[in-house]
């Protein structure tokens, strides 16, 4: 049964818990005197952030280049065996035709895709780069990162700030355009609410460095072929 | 408040390798300046970190977006880990109590994260200066060593509720400069 303890004694637990050497056999009593006392739970809740920054106070150490590989070697190994909609050798061999001109044309073809899966695989994958959204004057709240991935040539786009009453009801969303130096902009990704915050992200597919910016604007739902609404933000995209 | 990093935490969850490749880009350092801290062991160290990010990966289909302070967790992760690994086979089971949030998962909520992030290095110092040496090698002891409360008493030859009292009261004076922080960020 769970020891009555006082508020001092709890708090010295909590400190010894929260630094992670609190033994177990003080476990129910500091249990049982937090479930019954707001105070030591918001000194428990305070004490964590105390403790958080600890990690800040080290001198930066420097990981090798290769700890990077290796994880991002198994994450999109494993990432190419967890996604069904990849083919597999299995699938690329049913579709082969049975006729030997296209068996020796498919074997030469798989065995050069081989060799460039294995290569990709190993490679060490280029370093992300983040660049900021840009408000306008219809949407002056606007906020948020583009972290742009060159290896997969994806972008993760996330803005906070804008009024969802343009983007979410039923009449409009809201359009991501890639813009190029040159020539009309392309229709790229809609913008998504993430539940139960007040952010909207999108993943945006292309060589973005060939182009001049990315920007959005309100739209009727479904999306334009070309841009018709106000635009709502921009990322400048840097010169290739 | 939104949690900036929330489009990322949304990926994650979505399995999106690209998500771990922007976490590790922005949290690999601390997380193996973590793991030296608490091993001395260069390849120790990038061992753990690598467990810890790949178990971050296969743990993503769990994982809550709405839930942040991404840098937290995986220093905690990482921490775990390590000290995990320098207790062995002989180690103790570590205790962790029963916050609104567990333990292992992201305190997102309020302004902590923003008041976290102006807080630079030397700052840190200089809070963990301001205690008397003896509350900070307790703290740093307790954190970073792996010790058990009685080794530290042990080590520190002193009582064990001597080790204790000055836990809470570094802790407690931490708190109140991180808090006279907080406040400093909500005036106007």
């Amino acid at each position: 049964m769970a020891r009555a303890m006082k508020c001092a004694e709890a708090e010295e637990l909590i400190a010894l818990a929260v630094l992670g050497v609190l033994e177990t056999s003080s476990s129910s009593d500091i249990e049982h005197h937090l479930s019954t006392c707001s105070h030591c739970r918001e000194t428990a809740r305070a004490y964590r952030r105390a403790t958080s920054i600890l990690p800040a106070s080290l001198e930066p150490a420097k990981p090798s280049r290769e700890l990077r590989r290796r994880i991002m070697t198994e994450v999109y190994s494993s990432a190419r065996v967890d996604r069904p909609h990849r083919l597999t050798p299995g699938a690329i061999w049913r579709r082969v035709p049975q006729s030997r001109a296209f068996t020796v044309a498919a074997l030469a073809t798989g065995i050069a895709a081989v060799v460039l899966g294995v290569w990709g695989a190993t490679q060490t994958p280029g370093a992300a780069q983040t660049f900021a959204v840009a408000a306008t004057t219809n949407q002056p709240g606007a906020h948020g990162q583009l972290t742009y991935f060159p290896n997969s040539a994806r972008a993760v786009l996330t803005v906070a700030g804008i009024d969802a009453s343009s983007g979410s009801n039923a009449a409009n969303v809201v359009e991501i355009w890639l813009v190029p130096h040159n020539g009309a902009p392309v229709p790229a990704a809609f913008l998504t609410p993430i539940p139960q915050t007040s952010t909207w992200t999108a993943v945006i597919a292309g060589d973005l460095l060939t182009y001049k910016m990315v920007a959005a604007t309100t739209e009727p739902v479904g999306g334009r072929p070309s841009p018709t609404g106000p635009e709502i933000f921009s990322v400048a995209l840097p010169q290739s | 408040m939104e949690h900036p990093e929330a489009g990322i935490l949304d990926l994650l969850a979505q399995g999106s390798p690209e998500a771990i490749e922007f976490l590790y880009d922005r949290y690999g350092r601390i997380a193996f300046t973590v793991a030296l801290r608490v091993l001395s062991d260069h390849a120790a160290a990038e061992d753990i970190v690598q467990e810890a990010f790949l178990s971050i990966w296969r743990r993503a289909m769990t994982y809550r977006p709405e839930r942040g302070s991404l840098r937290n967790w995986i220093c905690t992760i990482v921490r775990n880990r390590a000290i995990d690994r320098l207790r062995g086979e002989s180690g103790r089971s570590r205790y962790e109590l029963p916050f609104d949030e567990k333990p292992d998962e992201p305190d997102l909520s309020d302004t902590w994260t923003q008041v976290a992030a102006e807080l630079g290095r030397q700052q840190i110092r200089e809070a963990l200066q301001q205690l008397p040496l003896e509350q900070r090698q307790t703290i740093e002891l307790a954190y970073w060593s792996g010790l058990s409360q009685r080794e530290i008493a042990d080590n520190m030859r002193v009582p064990l509720g001597t080790v204790k009292g000055r836990a809470r009261l570094a802790l407690s004076k931490l708190r109140d400069v991180l808090q006279e922080r907080e406040e400093s960020w909500h005036a106007p």
